[in-house]
């Protein structure tokens, strides 16, 4: 049972905000991943939580005691940091051996931890060599298994796979999720790429300039995020968005934008008429069609004017009444020259925000 | 390409012929000098290989200074001094490179400039602070005096090290479950230490060879260094007594030969010592 209590918590370093007034509740067993931009505060609050930075103000409870003034040491939380930190004069298997050690386990009891935790990591062969003659993916295992040797509390990893090429990152979301699920572990996740977010947890909170924008389940944030800011930076592509103004004609309320009209009536109560909003829609909503076809859906001509194929799938930027889109289409989508097609969505998808405050509105 | 290869070859070994000979060839003369000859030492050209080898000057040198007071002084002062250095120029290090707060980079420069001075200039006042603390004649003033100049030079050789050691290292230690302390002990401390051995050396050297302080500052036969001693073979009524100077001399090798040896591997990774990752 481990349940983690930020309340408050804000931090300056030399007069500059690294953190303003961030709350949140990490659940027990849960992956949380904090998603912010470089500079966000990400590693900053991982390290309050763990204990090497004090916080200015605001507190730290785990399972319900305050451990705002713990030592590291004596908070039980476990961290993977963005560079690793082996310790270079120390061989695998004593970087991984050493948390045991300050628990003063036997050693054979040490031996057994770490041979089980190198197996399941597939890092035994590594034990005796040193982290200079590691590749960037084997001193990641090796820094996660340092950390998941433990039996912490909470779990806190710091960007681990940023440092790591595309194909290998794949593959580790996949083993952390696993990992998080097996270990039944609480796992506190920074990274400022979505899709890590979107592939492994269970909540995202959402940060941006030392604030916390958003938290909660991560399919929750990615469909309603609370305003535009959100909207945009939580995804990838980016969310287009567009400008939009209510109109009302023959008791229908319509939200018109360069592109697109499209009925909005059943917001009546939360849309004024004549009144400005942005709208926004996600890449991965829209598609794609050469030829103009009649489907309850919103549609308006584009002009593909760049493509780029990521995997199997494909992000097509085009053009509309000067209005840049980005449509991202699953599958692999070539073009020949500049290309006239029609683009489709569901009116369902469509996000809107008040064009003052941010704040969404449907 | 074999070829460039092969001349860049020659190149290195001619100047690592150029250094070795700059650098052993006074010390061979200097040792070979307490064996030879009060007439060979100024013969020219220089002899390489003692004629007759004696050990005279050995004994001389024995019967001249029966108290070997000089040497311990020499070998203390250096010990103090490199202690008194590291001992305050490490914390000043590893505050200044870990810790941000208002003013340091005046503590750093404030730090620097106390070797601004050319010590003649400030030999006069200290041996005024010196005679009103009763401190003159003692090895205890020479190593305050000698650590105190050498505090600048470790911080901030010892500054750039601690700043190379990540941060990260002694967070991630703690949160392994250990005391700030211990993390400093048992990473920081091994990751820096071939550059403190390296530093260390140079205060060394610099100790065991301080003239001009020790001259001024000690006078009376029990407070006397090992320079101070070799000095006072100068001139007087016999002239230069460089065969006795030579005795002195090598005999002050030994210590810095002997603790070369012992430090040598820190030494030379200390030199080379590259970034931590
Ligand atoms: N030790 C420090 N001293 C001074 N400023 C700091 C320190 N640590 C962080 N900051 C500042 O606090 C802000 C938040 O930094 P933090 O490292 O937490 O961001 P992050 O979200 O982890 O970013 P990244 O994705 O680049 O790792 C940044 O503006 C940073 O410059
Ligand atoms: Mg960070």
């Amino acid at each position: 049972m481990a349940e983690l209590v930020i309340e408050n918590i804000s931090k300056k370093f030399m007069g500059k905000t690294a953190l303003d007034n961030v709350s949140l509740t990490i659940h027990d067993k849960l992956f949380t991943t904090i998603f912010g931009n470089a500079g966000a505060g990400k590693t900053t609050l991982l390290r309050i939580i763990a204990g090497v930075e004090k916080p200015d103000k605001g507190k730290i409870y785990l399972n319900g005691k305050d451990i705002t003034t713990f030592l590291p040491k004596d908070r039980n939380v476990a961290m993977v940091y963005q560079s690793f930190a082996l310790y270079p004069h120390m061989t695998v298997y004593d970087n991984i051996a050493n948390p045991l050690r300050a628990r003063k386990m036997t050693k054979s009891q040490i031996d057994e931890k770490v041979n089980q935790i190198s197996k399941s990591l597939g890092i035994q062969e590594l034990l005796s060599r040193y982290p200079r003659e590691l590749s960037g993916g084997q001193a990641q295992r090796v820094a996660i298994a340092r950390s998941l040797v433990r039996d912490a509390d909470v779990y806190l990893l710091d960007e681990p796979l940023t440092n790591l090429d595309y194909k290998i990152r794949e593959g580790m979301r996949e083993e952390l999720k696993k990992m998080c699920k097996d270990f039944s572990a609480t796992l506190v996740y920074a990274s400022p790429d979505p899709l890590d977010a979107l592939a492994m947890a269970d909540r995202v909170a959402v940060m941006s300039d030392g604030k916390l924008l958003q938290y909660g389940l991560t399919r929750d944030v990615y469909y309603t995020p609370n305003d535009i800011t959100v909207a945009t930076i939580f995804g990838t592509p980016p969310i287009n968005i567009l400008k939009a103004e209510a109109r009302e004609k023959d008791g229908h309320l319509f939200l018109e934008t360069p592109l697109f009209r499209t009925d909005v009536t059943k917001y009546k109560e939360r849309l004024s008429p004549n009144k400005e909003y942005k709208v926004g829609v996600r890449p991965h909503h829209l598609a794609i069609s050469k030829r103009k076809v009649e489907v309850e859906m919103v549609s308006f001509p584009a002009e593909v004017h760049l493509t780029h194929v990521v995997g199997a799938e494909t992000i097509c930027y085009a053009r509309s009444n000067s209005e840049e889109i980005t449509i991202h289409v699953p599958y692999i989508y070539r073009m020949e020259g500049l290309e006239q097609v029609y683009v489709y969505f569901d009116p369902a998808h469509l996000l809107v925000f008040d064009k003052d405050t941010g704040l969404r509105v449907t | 390409m074999n070829k460039s290869k092969t001349s860049s070859n020659i190149i290195y070994v001619i100047l690592v012929l150029i250094v070795l000979v700059w650098t052993l060839l006074p010390i061979y003369w200097t040792v070979t000098a307490a064996f030879k000859s009060r007439i060979e030492v100024v013969a020219w050209p220089p002899t390489f290989i003692p004629e007759k080898p004696t050990i005279n000057w050995f004994i001389e040198v024995w019967y001249d200074r029966p108290n070997p007071n000089y040497y311990a002084n020499s070998i203390l002062a250096m010990i103090g001094s490199t202690i008194i250095a590291l001992a305050l120029g490490i914390p000043a290090a590893y505050g200044c490179a870990r810790y941000t707060f208002k003013g340091r980079q005046d503590v750093l420069f404030t730090i620097l400039t106390f070797r601004f001075l050319p010590p003649a200039t400030v030999v006069m006042p200290l041996y005024l602070i010196g005679r009103t603390f009763h401190l003159i004649d003692t090895t205890l003033f020479l190593s305050i005096l000698y650590g105190g100049m050498n505090i600048p030079i470790i911080t901030w050789v010892m500054l750039s090290y601690f700043r190379e050691i990540p941060v990260e290292l002694e967070e991630s230690y703690q949160i392994d479950g250990y005391t700030r302390f211990e993390a400093f002990r048992r990473v920081t401390f091994p990751l820096a230490r071939p550059g403190m051995v390296a530093i260390s050396m140079l205060v060394m050297a610099f100790s065991f060879g301080e003239f001009l302080f020790a001259s001024i500052l000690t006078t009376s036969p029990v407070a006397k260094t090992l320079p101070v001693s070799i000095a006072e073979y100068m001139g007087g009524e016999w002239g230069y007594m460089w065969n006795q100077m030579a005795v002195l001399t090598t005999y002050g090798l030994i210590p810095l030969i002997i603790i070369f040896f012992l430090v040598r591997k820190n030494l030379v990774r200390g030199l080379t010592f590259g970034a931590v990752r």
